[in-house]
């Protein structure tokens, strides 16, 4: 199989072409409309990446990370990762959730371990696994307790422990801490920032945070607000490792400003500031009936 | 290192209580001074003359009887009978419930061509349709416990639909997105998700099911605390009526602090949910 390559001669992990994504919903008079979530969607993630995708709310990120996951199913275009489309779940995939979406009834070393159980690893093996995991993101003693006995931020360790911990070669997150405070939030940045170093997947990143974006990324994406697709890409040429006070560097900032000029035509729109034409709201999670395919949840 | 790591992984504490014994004593005096009042008031009426104490037997009687009751044997012997038929009763339903309430809430196609007939059915009362089962299962054992099955069948049944419904599709969803199998996603994700719900149709139903056990002792039968309580009034054994009728209620305590212990086992990742949550 050859890699294909861009311009920079980066292999390239996904390539997303004309993306379409339409959902059908509802207005007021009860009528079925098609509103377009992903219009010409076109994007080259790169092998080994940091790649976040930027946007204000409603710009349908999430509906593209969700189609990349396998989880809904795109009205048009093609994906392809490593070089083969994309189709339903792809098993080298993790994913992490804003919402944790860990299993309550499951002590933190037996939600690790779920992705190593699907994978019919044997019990002693994954147990060892699940112990490593536990310890690279930093909660050694932590495995015998249930997710609600932790806080936010540590619930989102064991999700990343655990989305990790199978060796996916792509770990897709969607705004996975945004729902922390801002302490606890750099200091998963931070952490997220150290692991991958060590493991260098490819990492697509959802936030709707510039200095969350600026500070972890190799490449941020810019989207439109709806339909969405991508306005620009930056590169964010930093050093790495890159320490917690990088964010006060005039590099930084200035590369924040850059961002900001892009950005803030986009948030103007999906905040209403600006008087153009609106699409109605979209449900912001749209139905997966499709994944689901006969289960009725 | 080791100490470290052994602090956090202790199991959490159980509240410490602040109380001091004479603070405990005077707490549970108040949390029964009602059903002490209610047996003073029982024994009371009877024998101040209030009431003919031939229609009511004082608590004193009451447990005089229950104590002859076993002296003779007959008092295990009612028990048992009891306690036969509303267990074959409520694990039958048990499974029946649980397994079509999984499968009408997995399947939403199925839900949707059975529900009418089945909201048709739970209208109809366990006791309405005793004669059908007499008719069809004859005066024996047979027919007594399908009026417990079917008493008992609907809560759990509607618990489990309901459970299965309500699972979080972020956890189907974080499932799937790691590459689970349908039969994955069904035994490790929904039925543990469920669980909870399922365990408050199945207490729900062992309330009912001794509610229907009566019913179904007080035709045909030669044995059970049905039985006893409504032979004791037709042979004018007063104080043994009221001791049926007692025994009934602790047989229903019974069952439902049995299934709520059996509850507690089962989702034991619950506990201490209610004071983080």
């Amino acid at each position: 199989m050859s890699t294909a390559l861009d311009d920079s001669g980066s292999a390239i992990k996904i390539r997303a072409r004309d993306v379409r994504m339409d959902f059908a919903i509802a207005d007021e008079r009860g009528r079925k409309q098609q509103i377009a979530a992903l219009h010409d969607f076109n994007l080259d993630i790169r092998e080994g990446e940091f790649f976040t995708l930027l946007g204000p709310s409603g710009c349908g990120k999430s509906t593209f990370l969700n189609v990349l996951a396998g989880l809904a199913r795109k009205t048009g275009g093609s994906i392809s990762i490593d070089g083969q489309p994309a189709s339903g779940i792809n098993r080298e995939q993790g994913v992490v959730f804003q919402g944790y979406a860990l299993f309550p009834w499951r002590t933190v070393l037996e939600n690790i371990e779920v992705g190593l159980e699907i994978r019919k690893i044997p019990k002693r093996e994954r147990r060892e696994t699940a112990e490593q995991f536990l310890h690279l993101v930093g909660l050694a003693g932590f495995g015998q307790r249930y997710p609600h006995e932790l806080s936010g931020g540590m619930r989102q360790r064991v999700a990343i422990a655990r989305s990790l911990a199978y060796s996916p070669s792509l770990l897709l997150m969607d705004e996975p801490f945004a729902a922390l405070d801002a302490q606890t939030r750099e200091i998963l940045q931070s952490e997220l920032l150290r692991i991958w170093e060590q493991h260098k997947t490819t990492i697509v990143f959802i936030t709707h945070s510039l200095d969350e974006a600026i500070y972890l990324s190799d490449r941020i994406a810019v989207m439109t607000h709806r339909p969405g697709r991508i306005k620009s890409v930056l590169d964010i040429a930093l050093p790495r490792p890159r320490p917690a006070g990088i964010r006060h560097a005039p590099a930084f900032v200035q590369l924040r400003e850059q961002a900001w000029d892009v950005l803030r035509d986009e948030v103007a729109f999906a905040s209403g500031h600006r008087q153009q034409p609106l699409a109605p709201l979209l449900p912001t999670a749209p139905d997966f009936s499709l994944a689901l395919r006969g289960f009725a949840i | 290192m080791s100490q470290l790591a052994a602090s956090p992984s202790r199991r959490p504490a159980k509240p410490v209580s602040l109380l001091s014994s004479r603070q405990l004593g005077l707490q549970w005096l108040e949390r029964s001074a009602c059903v002490l009042l209610f047996f003073a008031i029982w024994e009371l009426l009877p024998r101040a003359g209030l009431v003919n104490s031939a229609f009511l037997s004082p608590p004193s009687a009451v447990l005089a009887a229950i104590v002859q009751l076993a002296q003779t044997g007959q008092l295990g012997k009612h028990m048992a009978a009891s306690l036969q038929r509303s267990l074959a009763g409520l694990i039958l339903a048990v499974v029946a419930g649980v397994a079509l309430g999984l499968l009408m809430g997995v399947v939403r196609r199925f839900e949707a061509f059975v529900d009418p007939l089945l909201q048709l059915f739970r209208q109809v009362s366990a006791l309405a349709l005793f004669p059908v089962f007499l008719l069809f299962f004859g005066i024996g054992e047979a027919s007594k416990i399908a009026i417990i099955f079917w008493a008992a069948f609907w809560p759990v049944l509607l618990n489990t639909i309901s459970g299965v419904k309500q699972v979080e599709k972020l956890l189907i969803h974080s499932a799937l997105s790691m590459g689970a199998s349908r039969g994955f996603i069904f035994f490790k994700v929904i039925l543990p998700a469920a669980a909870p719900s399922i365990f408050t149709g199945i207490r729900l139903a062992g309330a009912y099911s001794i509610t229907a056990l009566v019913a179904a002792e007080m035709i045909g039968s030669h044995a059970g605390l049905g039985f006893l309580t409504l032979n004791s009034q037709e042979i004018f054994q007063i104080p043994s009526m009221y001791a049926g009728i007692v025994l009934l209620a602790v047989l229903g305590l019974a069952l439902n602090y049995g299934l709520a212990l059996l509850e507690k086992r089962l989702t034991r990742w619950r506990s201490g949910l209610e004071f983080h949550e």
